[in-house]
């Protein structure tokens, strides 16, 4: 396959996948600017490749998740703590709820890795267990079953305000 | 909310679900929708009257040719000092038979493997600067045919290594499939019975006929070889299988993996079927490789 094909079924993944790629970088960085940084540097680096590989979306799902995780060792800026989260919509947000999202933050970081990039993405992200399956290269019943056991975990762990 | 739920046939949500569901990610960026101008496909634009433009050339080619044959620049006096096959002789006075003997052999498998031909140098070589040993990593594919044929060489091959080289199998991991496939492979490995489903794993994943398709049929297979369901359940989420797969997903996309089987030596060199004409000669360019990273 010529690099000019390879870089026009590149564009047309984008197109299709540009939500889901994002999502799960997102899920990983937790951080919007370093998430399009990752899926930028991950499309990048495949439009480079000499050969176009078998999975075109595999592989750059694939790609996307190994940088996002590299990305997050090497920035370590993900705080529970924090008041402001960099991938969370807090704009329409009541002060009630915005204590709400904190405490769901501080307690996901409890979770194994897996439960909380599947709770982001699909509950934030929303994803379907399909979409989710597809980006981290499982089937889809493992992915429901992190989910599962991830909401059960979250719900044990948190302390919902009183009203 | 509750319309994002059931449009999935998913199960309804409680309320801690539908109030986690309200909080949303931040959108990206204006600028993420936008493909960087250096991957946009570039059209290829005819050039004009391009048999005039190639047959101009090619006499210019020529008439230029026939003008450097002519003048003296050609005609040069190399010396007898720069040429190698002197300074090779040189060496090799120097040499006992043993070391002439090695030498002349390295020298011809120089010219017989040649890199970008019968082996590629990866653009961004893996850092093995803490390794003490050389190591050599094979990437395979249960279903795979070719892995199936390469792995009875390999395991005699394995054989005959030094203990300064270190063989490395890993599972290519590209789909859900692939990954079930390697699982059931770092399963196995934790479980300290790959020697008994290894081989028969080859089998037992068969494109066309595959008798293993979940991991209730893999677990009937671990039992055949005497595991236990519980052994194999715990085995098989274990964090020593999880952190493999992890690993093993690093290493995929550090090498850059397209096709299987792969052989990587010393995280520089990558061999293929295609490139070094067959199975047993990935092994002897294996073999060149690791003598040069060591000598």
């Amino acid at each position: 396959m010529s690099s000019t094909k390879l870089l026009s079924q590149l564009a047309q993944v984008f197109e299709e996948k540009q939500k889901q790629l994002y999502v799960a970088a997102l899920s990983i960085t937790r951080d919007r600017a370093a998430a399009e940084d990752v899926v930028l540097d991950a499309m990048l680096a495949v439009s480079e490749l000499q050969q176009a590989p078998d999975d075109l979306p595999a592989y750059l799902f694939r790609t996307v998740r190994n940088k996002a995780i590299y990305c997050s060792k090497q920035s370590r800026r993900f705080t529970a703590d924090s008041e402001h989260p960099s991938f969370i919509d807090s704009r329409s947000q009541a002060a009630e709820e915005q204590i709400f999202v904190s405490q769901v933050l501080k307690q996901l970081q409890r979770l194994e890795s897996n439960q909380q990039q599947v709770l982001i993405m699909k509950l934030f992200g929303d994803l379907t267990f399909e979409e989710i399956a597809e980006v981290t290269a499982n089937n889809p019943n493992t992915v429901a079953s992190w989910y599962r056991r991830g909401l059960v975990k979250l719900k044990e762990h948190i302390h919902e305000p009183t009203i | 909310m509750n319309q994002r739920f059931e449009n999935r046939g998913e199960n309804s949500p409680d309320e801690f679900e539908k109030r986690l569901s309200r909080i949303s990610l931040l959108a990206p960026s204006e600028r993420y929708g936008e493909i960087p101008q250096r991957m946009q496909p570039k059209e290829i634009v005819p050039r004009v009257f391009p048999r005039l433009w190639l047959t101009a050339g090619v006499l210019a080619s020529v008439v230029l040719l026939l003008a450097l044959t002519a003048s003296d620049i050609l005609n040069f006096d190399v010396g007898e000092n720069f040429g190698t096959e002197s300074l090779v002789a040189e060496s090799n006075d120097t040499l006992d038979p043993i070391q002439q003997s090695s030498l002349q052999a390295s020298q011809s498998m120089e010219q017989q493997f040649v890199a970008g031909n019968h082996y590629v140098e990866l653009q961004n070589p893996l850092d093995m600067s803490d390794s003490t040993v050389t190591e050599v990593a094979v990437f395979f594919w249960y279903p795979c045919w070719p892995c199936s044929e390469f792995e009875e060489l390999l395991t005699a091959w394995e054989e005959t290594l030094g203990a300064d080289v270190t063989l490395h199998r890993i599972p290519a991991i590209w789909s859900p499939a692939m990954r079930f496939h390697a699982r059931a492979y770092y399963t196995a490995q934790v479980l300290g019975v790959l020697d008994r489903s290894h081989r028969r794993f080859y089998t037992e994943f068969k494109k066309d006929s595959e008798t293993i398709s979940d991991e209730e049929e893999l677990m009937q297979f671990f039992q055949e070889i005497g595991i236990s369901a519980a052994e194999f359940q715990r085995a098989y989420n274990s964090a020593a299988t999880l952190e493999s797969l992890e690993q093993a997903d690093a290493e995929n996309f550090a090498y850059q993996l397209q096709s299987t089987p792969a052989m990587f030596v010393a995280g520089r060199y990558g061999i293929s079927p295609g490139g070094a004409g067959g199975f047993r000669q990935m092994l002897e360019v294996a073999n060149f490789l690791i003598e040069r990273e060591q000598n």
